[in-house]
């Protein structure tokens, strides 16, 4: 799981409103530096969640101040920060490990990198 | 030939023997990069841009890869573990995956993807394999979810095998029920072979499905419908002696979109073409 899937990931269960930032539990990472297209970073900007990238960054221990805490325009204009964010959203991978629901406590295993976001039918509304 | 649909569930279906079977057969392989790239040219993504694509029922990621070839990124989720554990060993740089019915709803914070694409999944949602989950609540919770997961001016293209014109009908009902503007585009109609069958969405009120491709002429017209306006009208069933029913009256279409005016829908304005048969285009 990249940090951008953790970032637009949320729990859908029924009884839970948000259901974000899902917290990460993370037993095993893999870090891989693959080239930022700052365009495309640019352009993701509007979409990504700040507080989840914060979340995200503390619970790997990562350096979460290096993110601000919410978005503003002139964020597109620093280079450095960009190349920053394309670390933390495409070269951190978790592989093993749980993301738990903010909100309800439920815990999705991640397993080979793969969350398994399924629900049970008592789940849906 | 026999739907696998209709024998198990796609987790089951789709196990590890299956799926490592499906991944490496190079005539798949081949038709689902073009089934892909077709997809991605029915969302009319801005041209020379890098996006953030959601691939539902993405499998083993052969949809994922065209996806990747065309310069973009996407997440993709699938019910199918097994499935799942070929793509991720695939490693790959601008894709990633997670386990998901998507049955269940899209589990996504709202306004996250540029676009959305579907290939050769969505049939089966129209087989129910639980007591307690009809095919519409699954159907109906699916779309909802899409509707709000998308960016504004985001488009999905979705591509199925329907069984039937009953599984048309309920998928495209339960598309526009939620909200969505759009309708079929059906490749190549007169093909068995060829023929593929693309759910087109939009929120833009203005929206027309893209022109189809492969249509013969002096073949069928309905090959681009748009879901408001044919594919949500019942389609009668055949006369005896197969002859199709006569296309609709101006008249009939008049009092049609009057009545529908009234209900507060949004309907095209009369004009001098309204309900004029369509020249069939190449
Ligand atoms: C023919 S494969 C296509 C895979 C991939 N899109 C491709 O083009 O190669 C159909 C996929 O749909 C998945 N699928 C079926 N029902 C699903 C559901 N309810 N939710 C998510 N995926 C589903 C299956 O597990 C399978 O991987």
């Amino acid at each position: 799981m990249r940090l951008l899937s953790h970032n637009v990931l949320r729990n859908t269960a029924k009884g839970v409103v948000d259901g974000y930032p899902l917290k990460i539990e993370a037993a095993e990472i893999d870090v891989r530096d693959t080239e930022p297209d700052l365009t495309f970073i640019r352009h993701l900007l509007p979409t990504i969640s700040f507080s989840g990238l914060r979340s995200a960054a503390e619970d790997l221990g990562l350096d979460a101040a290096a993110f601000p805490a919410s978005y503003s325009t002139t964020l597109g204009e620093d280079e450095a920060f960009l190349r920053a964010l394309h670390k933390a959203l495409f070269d951190v991978r978790v592989l093993e490990g749980s993301l738990v629901c903010p909100e309800s406590g439920r815990r999705f295993s991640i397993r080979g990198g793969i969350p398994d976001m399924m629900l049970t039918d008592e789940e849906l509304s | 030939m026999s739907r696998p649909e209709r024998q198990n569930t796609p987790q089951n279906y789709y196990d590890d023997k299956e799926a490592r079977k499906y991944n490496s057969s190079s005539r798949i392989i081949d038709i689902q990069s073009e089934i892909t790239e077709r997809a991605l040219e029915l969302l009319a993504l801005e041209p020379g841009r890098r996006a953030l694509i959601l691939d539902i029922g993405c499998g083993s990621g052969l949809s994922g890869e065209a996806i990747e070839e065309a310069g973009h990124a996407w997440i993709g989720c699938d019910i199918s573990k097994d499935m799942l554990v070929v793509a991720a060993e695939k490693e790959s740089e601008g894709g990633d995956v997670l386990q998901r019915d998507m049955g269940q709803g899209l589990p996504f914070r709202a306004a996250c993807f540029d676009g959305a694409v579907s290939i050769s999944a969505l049939q089966w949602l129209c087989y129910e394999d639980s007591k307690a989950q009809s095919a519409t609540a699954r159907l109906m919770r699916f779309f909802a979810s899409l509707y709000t997961v998308l960016r504004r001016g985001a488009r999905a293209a979705l591509q199925f095998y329907p069984e039937n014109s009953e599984q048309v009908l309920l998928i495209t009902q339960a598309a526009t029920r939620v909200g969505f503007q759009g309708g079929l585009v059906v490749d190549y109609p007169n093909s068995s072979k060829a023929k593929k069958y693309y759910l087109c969405l939009s929120f833009e009120h203005s929206y027309r499905v893209p022109q189809a491709l492969g249509r013969e002429e002096g073949g069928r017209a309905l090959t681009s419908v748009g879901v408001t306006e044919r594919e949500r009208v019942k389609p009668r069933g055949r006369k005896k002696g197969g002859k199709r029913e006569q296309v609709k009256s101006r008249e009939w279409v008049l009092a049609k979109k009057e009545k529908q005016r009234q209900k507060g829908l949004n309907v095209r304005e009369d004009s001098k073409y309204t309900a004029r048969k369509r020249k069939d285009r190449l």
